[in-house]
């Protein structure tokens, strides 16, 4: 009797963590969601920010989010590719490999703010440029390799061999198997990857703040090197800080249920294949 | 691919491949080397003073990141003391005792909490933990609820899905016919967790806590928020919780801060800055070199 | 008047969702019997042995109906005590699940928790379940050394002990030698033989020459109108004789 009172105790107590966990998923979306429900509307998301952030809408921050994040998904995308062909292709050595995971590992790991510093020494420094839109997207790019990589190499490696060997076995030259067999057949890990990273760079702060964007003044940017960008995460960021005017209040939790809402979508939209592999390897 | 060699011609792709590869492991080698190569004279300046020094005076020339330093593993030591305990729970209730139906609504919401931007954890932390934090110390009398503990409770919440995630990674590589045959022999669900699948995920699990700790300490944006920001703070005696109550500075948030902008300008200011950074990759990065060599050695039979 | 079965099966069926595995099986299991199944793969035989001692309740999507009485009491109560009733009703998979963990700790790991015995006399237990097993002499030495080093027939014989150490009534094996060389196979067989009349053994089986070796009687399931069910049962020579073999 002593264990099942030990096992039900147990059961309560991780229950009561699990509990937590959720119930804090819910008060965060819901203290969000119900002080900024009150300033969504049209002209909020197509007005121009007046008044410090008081009045008006976010309309340049949310284009200047979405430059970002397309340049970003335009530096990552190439170098995802490269490196999963090169993992699951060209590497046959088993402990390049492993080296080729472990550094996008470390990469993976690299602490936001780092990427905004390295971005400082690089285009302000060296190339001499100011804030521009393209720093911040090649930045982002660079933090969401290793979540866009990961994934597409985890796809490549689920590549049933039979393929690849019925490709071979035909005589196709491996440049050919990749663009008939293996490319098409893992565009769908380029996407889940894709859709992960950007809901992560959608909502960084810290690798744009010192190179790409501020908090007013820009538009549609109209070339590169003195190009910054406004960006919602940014927005926020300034908005927050000290005691913010409380006029700006609702437009701030506004914006930020905005944000939650574009990252949350694009993680949704990664979530059925990624919970399709969780329950697959769940099973075996 | 030979066909193509005979013909002269070296695949497009291949050489594209090689060239963006080596273009991304360029850009880290060189991430790391700039760290290197820019601190080099706040070293040649401060030496080993650099991570011992408890003084920051950048217009003096002084610079000591100990505070800093210390600041990150208090914030990051609060943040995992609550975190890895709810997290593991939470993990070993949802992969060990919740019937798949329900499994996988909390696996979602938990996904989706893990995706939460810093910059709204930091505007929570501004409008509602500071607030209650304060009220919490009331008895201390806290200048602020800007404090160390309030950047430390709100990573705990920003890196407890992190926790959880990476814990039920690990123990879904305990094989079920284990979990099945201990439950044929009688022990109850709970034994089996205790003896048979936390012994077998022990190094993953302590690799979940590892990259979560990795992440809690490089964590910027939302720390900035609430840390107070307040340089030169060290505690006497050492082992005081006072500072808990009090506000602070972490590596993260100093670099952050203005002064990236203001030492910009002045080479030795600059490279105090990046040295800064330098101690920081190289904390993260070990924690993730350790954290992926358990998580490794955990999934080889 | 023959005494009560230890396990007396009415009507069993069980169902994954729509689709039904087993139906109407009957079968009444003498004490101190080994008692076989046979049948062709996918019948639900295996299924049969978790209804057993309700290892059937770790897959939800299955559904269990009828009776089943272990002692004269329905296994199938809400009320009983499950992992009381699995250390009662002890089960030998197919593949060895052997612990990572060391020799010793493989044996008790069932009988530690259970707490019957004073911790000192545990060595004592452990020694007496790898005799009984066969064990003894070849692990002696090396009970401190993890069980995954063991061959996988000297594994198969360390979950019997492990069995054993909890001292069940009834012994349930799924198809215990499948995985074994011809050696293994027959150290196996020879355990069993020696538990007959001590414990019941229901035996799964898909190697006829096996039943006939081992088993008191014998059950042969088959698909009728798509749900495994028992087709015939008695001695074990006279059901395997007519029967279609089923490989293994
Ligand atoms: N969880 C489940 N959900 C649905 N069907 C299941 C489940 N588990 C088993 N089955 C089905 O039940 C049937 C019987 O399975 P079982 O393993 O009992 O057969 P078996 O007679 O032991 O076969 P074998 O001789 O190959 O071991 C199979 O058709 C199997 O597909
Ligand atoms: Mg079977």
């Amino acid at each position: 009797m002593r264990r099942k009172s030990v096992h039900r105790l147990f059961v309560v107590a991780t229950g009561l963590c699990a509990v937590a966990a959720v119930a804090l998923l819910v008060l965060i979306v819901w203290s969000i969601a119900s002080r900024g429900w009150a300033a969504l509307s049209w002209s909020f998301f197509t007005g121009h920010m007046r008044e410090v952030g008081a009045d008006g809408g976010i309309f340049h921050n949310l284009i200047g989010t979405l430059i970002l994040l397309a340049t970003a998904a335009a530096t990552s995308t190439p170098l995802a590719l490269a490196i999963a062909l090169v993992h699951g292709v060209y590497l046959r050595h088993h402990r390049l490999r492993r080296f080729v995971g472990l550094g996008l590992t470390i990469l993976n790991g690299v602490p936001s703010i780092l990427f905004g510093l390295f971005g400082m020494i690089v285009f302000v420094q060296w190339l001499g440029w100011g804030k521009s839109w393209l720093t911040g997207g090649l930045l982002l790019g660079l933090m969401i390799l290793p979540t866009v990589s990961v994934s597409l190499i985890e796809r490549i490696a689920s590549l049933p061999d039979r393929y690849l060997e019925a490709a071979a076995g035909l005589g196709l030259p491996t440049s050919r198997i990749i663009r008939s067999v293996i490319l098409p057949q893992s565009l769908g890990g380029l996407l889940t990857g894709s859709l992960l990273g950007l809901a992560r760079a959608a909502g960084e702060t810290a690798p744009i703040m010192f190179t790409a964007t501020i908090f007013a003044g820009a538009t549609i940017p109209q070339g590169i090197k003195e190009s910054p960008v406004l960006s919602l995460p940014y927005h926020i960021f300034v908005l927050a800080q000290d005691s913010f005017d409380p006029a700006a209040g609702g437009r701030l939790w506004g914006a930020a249920l905005v944000l939650l809402g574009l990252v949350l979508t694009l993680s949704l939209a990664a979530l059925p294949a990624r919970l399709r592999l969780h329950e697959e390897a769940h099973d075996t | 691919m030979a066909m193509e060699h005979r013909r002269g011609r070296v695949s497009l792709i291949k050489a594209a491949s090689w060239a963006f590869t080596l273009l991304a492991a360029g850009a880290v080698v060189a991430m790391v080397g700039l760290f290197v190569w820019q601190s080099r004279p706040v070293w040649r300046h401060a030496g080993w003073g650099f991570l011992s020094g408890r003084e920051w005076f950048y217009r003096q020339e002084i610079f000591g990141a100990a505070p800093m330093i210390y600041g990150t593993l208090v914030v990051a030591a609060v943040a995992l003391g609550l975190a890895a305990p709810i997290g593991i729970g939470a993990a070993l209730f949802t992969s060990e005792f919740l019937p798949r139906r329900l499994r996988i609504p909390v696996k979602v919401s938990l996904e989706l909490l893990a995706g939460v931007p810093s910059v709204v954890y930091g505007l929570l932390g501004i409008l509602l933990l500071r607030g209650w934090v304060y009220d919490l110390l009331e008895p201390w009398e806290p200048l602020s609820g800007d404090t160390l503990l309030t950047a430390g409770l709100l990573l705990a919440v920003m890196i407890l899905p992190t926790v959880m995630t990476l814990t039920e990674d690990a123990l879904r590589g305990v094989p079920a016919a284990q979990r099945l045959a201990a439950r044929g022999l009688g022990l109850t669900a709970t034994e089996v967790v205790l003896r048979v699948s936390l012994p077998q995920a022990a190094p993953g699990i302590l690799a979940a806590v590892l990259l979560s700790l990795g992440r809690a300490l490089g964590e910027m944006i939302a720390v900035f928020l609430v840390v107070g920001r307040q340089d030169n703070q060290w505690p006497s005696p050492l082992l005081t919780l006072r500072p808990l109550t009090e506000a602070g500075q972490t590596l993260a948030s100093k670099l952050g801060g203005a002064e990236t902008n203001i030492a910009y300008g002045d080479p030795l200011h600059w490279s105090a800055m990046v040295g800064l950074a330098l101690v920081l990759l190289a904390l993260v990065t070990s924690l993730t070199l350790l954290g992926a060599r358990l998580r490794r050695s955990d999934h080889a039979p | 008047m023959t005494p009560d079965p230890i396990l007396h099966i009415q009507s069993l069926g069980v169902t994954a969702g729509p689709r039904p595995l087993l139906r109407g099986v009957s079968l009444a299991v003498p004490e101190g019997s080994v008692f076989g199944l046979i049948g062709p793969s996918g019948v639900g035989k295996s299924t049969l042995l978790k209804c057993c001692n309700r290892l059937v309740d770790l897959t939800p999507a299955l559904r269990v109906t009828g009776t089943l009485l272990f002692r004269g009491a329905p296994v199938f109560d809400r009320r009983l005590d499950v992992d009381a009733l699995r250390t009662r009703i002890g089960i030998l998979f197919q593949q060895p699940a052997v612990f990572p963990c060391s020799v010793l700790a493989n044996v008790l790991f069932g009988a530690r928790p259970l707490a019957r015995v004073p911790r000192r006399e545990l060595p004592a237990l452990a020694e007496h379940a790898l005799r009984e097993a066969a064990l003894w002499h070849e692990v002696k030495d090396r009970l401190d050394q993890p069980a995954t080093r063991l061959s996988v027939g000297q594994q198969q014989r360390l979950c019997l002990a492990r069995t054993l150490a909890t001292d069940p009534e009834v012994i349930l094996m799924d198809e215990p030698t499948s995985a074994l060389d011809p050696q293994a196979t027959e150290a196996i067989e020879h355990l069993i033989l020696r538990l007959r009349g001590r414990r019941t053994v229901m035996l799964v089986t898909h190697n006829r020459a096996q039943a006939r070796r081992v088993c008191d009687a014998v059950a042969r399931f088959a698909v009728v109108d798509g749900a495994g069910t028992v087709v015939e049962t008695g001695p074990a020579g006279t059901v395997t004789a007519d029967a279609p073999e089923t490989g293994g």
